[in-house]
């Protein structure tokens, strides 16, 4: 009863907010502009539109950066349907079923099921965010140090082995990452590390400049590579037929509730994603529907389950950003970077010191969820077109943007100077197939990791078995352990079995 | 610049950084006082960096998991040619002021970002409206609304 009160409350502040509403509305329409556009991920999206957010209060900043990322979730369909273009990776999915389905006249209907599809999941995703949250963030509350700093080098861990097919590359962007977090003055003694003596570093790397270097910049520039995309005729399609028809979603409920659960149980793996979420969700629809075989040929279950999912799969990611201060994935570890700007802490205390403020933000979900069906029809023939800006055209505005934006976040170049080499560090990351989230989370967690360990092995003066009394910090360690070792001994055990 | 040899040289890149990271590691102080010093954990980062770029550079050299293909030099110059737009935007904001940088900056960057020819001169009528509209629109979101002190030039903006 309380959590629905305080969502309520959260809710109540959202709607009745003008300076909320707004930034809930531009966020969305932003993030279907970014999810419609190929090139621009919801990370690029939302890194972009953090220095021109950081200048609003905190609530209207965050509702702005959340609003871009589940808004690129319902964008990414549109195209997808009607062009066969997927705009994002978590809506590749969609095009197998969309495209043809629109092809042979059904584009309308299509559609309808993609956003009814997304309005759902992300109304179940919201639903277990709420549950879990409090409840998690109480439990983690009795955390103490150890316990944290355990919690800590797990996600680093999972993120790590579960991010990227070549381990070895995840590993070393990890140590490199872990490195970045160590540049500036130390927390403990106050002596400057890795500085080369330049007064700049002496505050360390700013996580919010390379986020938004790594992801925005550095996909831009990954973007350059990218083919132009033809000028193909839109499948046709009425207001009308997008219409939700109850026969549709009878047809796909099994979809719907496979897509939106796995989804948000997928969403909550630190590194795992929207676009596995959508994968598996689609995989598994497939498996368990009665007509398997239509599946990848028009089959409206098979838009169904992906769009429930990704959108569902964005508010899982935001479970453990919340109530733990870790972010699982390259979009909430902007997210984070935009609430540390804001002066907030992520974590279990957030519920308790800023408890108004991050009900409102969850009030603002709903919102925005609600929004964006209304947004996603009125604005398909614009999100359908905005395929085909020419690119250079939107780069130099986006580039534009940025630049003043990073400009005003400290009132000094040297923020553009640390973006510009994040960004081609990001470039070369992205070309050579080293991933960027372990790097990025390294550098948001490993200052974190270290202060944990050496304040607990400060309180415990100097005794490594402190870890050892603390049970839950043991098993989160065994678990580490396992998350690290496994791989390699399934590894060594491949070529006996072969 | 073929993947390969782009991998090869950034694997070696990383091993120096996380060599140089240990050694400045180890004179901060691994353990002081019976506790981790300034130099405990940098000292792990780069044992991670070093070790596994190792492991990187002798699977690279033996054949496996090479990288194939190469970026095309078009790409490649247009890319270099982005950068250096930006750069030249902060060498020149403080001589010419943010708004005249940027009004720079933003038409190299659509020039060479262009995914169509660039130099038809409605593609170039359109980008310059839009460099234009873009630079007044932070003028004012930035230097207005969010008062944001922003760097002048020699005309006074």
């Amino acid at each position: 009863m309380e959590t629905l009160s305080l969502l309520l409350d959260g809710i109540g502040t959202a709607l009745f907010s003008p300076s909320l509403l707004i930034a809930v509305i531009i966020g969305a329409v932003v993030g279907l502009l970014v999810g419609a556009l190929p090139g621009l991920g919801p990370s690029a999206g939302v890194a972009i539109m953090l220095p021109v957010a950081a200048g609003f209060p905190p609530e209207v900043m965050l509702a702005m950066l959340a609003g871009v990322y589940y808004g690129a979730m319902f964008g990414g369909a549109v195209t997808s349907i009607l062009l066969g273009i997927p705009g994002d990776a978590p809506s590749i999915m969609t095009v197998l079923d969309g495209y043809p389905l629109a092809q042979r006249g059904e584009a309308g209907r299509a559609l309808g099921v993609s956003i009814y599809a997304s309005f759902f999941g992300g109304l179940v995703g919201l639903i277990f965010l709420t549950l879990s949250a409090q409840l998690i963030a109480r439990q983690a509350l009795r955390f103490g140090p150890a316990e944290m700093t355990a919690l800590m080098a797990m996600s680093l861990s999972l993120v790590t082995v579960l991010g990227n097919d070549d381990r070895l590359k995840s590993f070393i962007a990890l140590g490199l990452g872990l490195w970045m977090g160590c540049v500036g003055l130390d927390s403990i003694t106050g002596g400057p590390r890795f500085t080369f003596g330049m007064f700049e570093l002496y505050s360390g790397l700013d996580f919010a400049v390379v986020a938004v270097g790594m992801f925005g910049l550095g996909q831009m520039l990954q973007a350059l590579g990218d083919a132009p995309i033809a000028k193909s005729e839109s499948a046709s399609y009425s207001y009308r037929s997008m219409m939700p028809r109850l026969s549709d979603l009878w047809i796909c409920r099994k979809s719907l509730a496979l897509g939106s659960v796995m989804g948000f149980v997928i969403g909550v793996l630190p590194g795992v994603g929207a676009t596995a979420a959508t994968m598996i969700s689609y995989g598994t629809a497939k498996k368990l529907s009665d007509k398997p075989d239509q599946f990848g040929q028009g089959c409206i279950e098979g838009v169904a389950a992906p769009e429930s999912a990704n959108n569902s799969a964005s508010y899982g990611a935001m479970v453990s950003l919340f109530t733990l201060g870790i972010p699982g994935s390259a979009t909430t570890a902007v997210l984070f970077a935009g609430l540390l700007m804001a002066g907030l802490q992520p974590g279990p205390r957030l519920f308790e010191e800023q408890s108004a403020f991050v009900w409102s933000i969850f009030g603002s979900f709903y919102v925005g969820n609600f929004v964006l069906v209304v947004l996603t029809i009125l604005l398909t023939p614009v999100l359908a077109a905005a395929v085909f800006v020419t690119r250079g055209v939107l780069f130099a505005a986006v580039m534009g943007v940025v630049c003043y934006g990073m400009y005003s976040i400290e009132f000094t170049l040297w923020t553009v100077i640390v973006m510009i080499g994040a960004g081609v560090l990001g470039y070369v990351m992205n070309l050579l197939r080293y991933p960027s989230v372990p790097l990025v989370l390294g550098l948001v967690l490993g200052p974190l990791l270290e202060l944990g360990i050496r304040r607990t092995m400060i309180a415990s003066r100097g005794d490594i078995t402190v870890f050892a009394e603390r049970p839950i910090a043991m098993v989160l360690l065994a678990i580490t352990a396992a998350i690290l070792l496994l791989p390699l001994l399934r590894q060594r055990r491949a070529p006996s079995v072969a | 610049m073929s993947y390969a040899i782009a991998d090869r040289v950034f694997a070696i890149l990383l091993f120096l950084l996380g060599l140089y990271v240990a050694v400045t590691a180890f004179g901060m102080g691994l353990w002081v006082r019976g506790v981790p010093g300034p130099g405990f954990f940098p000292i792990l980062a780069a044992l991670l960096m070093t070790g596994l770029s190792a492991r990187l550079i002798l699977r690279q050299f033996s054949g496996r998991a090479l990288l194939s293909g190469r970026v095309p030099p078009r790409i490649l110059g247009n890319t270099i040619g982005f950068v250096l737009a930006l750069i030249g935007f902060v060498v020149l904001t403080p001589l010419l002021g943010i708004f005249l940088s940027s009004l720079l900056m933003m038409p190299v960057i659509g020039i060479l970002a262009s995914d169509k020819p660039a130099l038809r001169r409605p593609y170039l009528v359109q980008l310059g409206l839009t460099c234009i509209g873009t630079a007044l629109l932070c003028q004012l979101l930035f230097g207005i609304v969010l008062d944001v002190p922003l760097p002048t030039g020699p005309f006074g903006f």
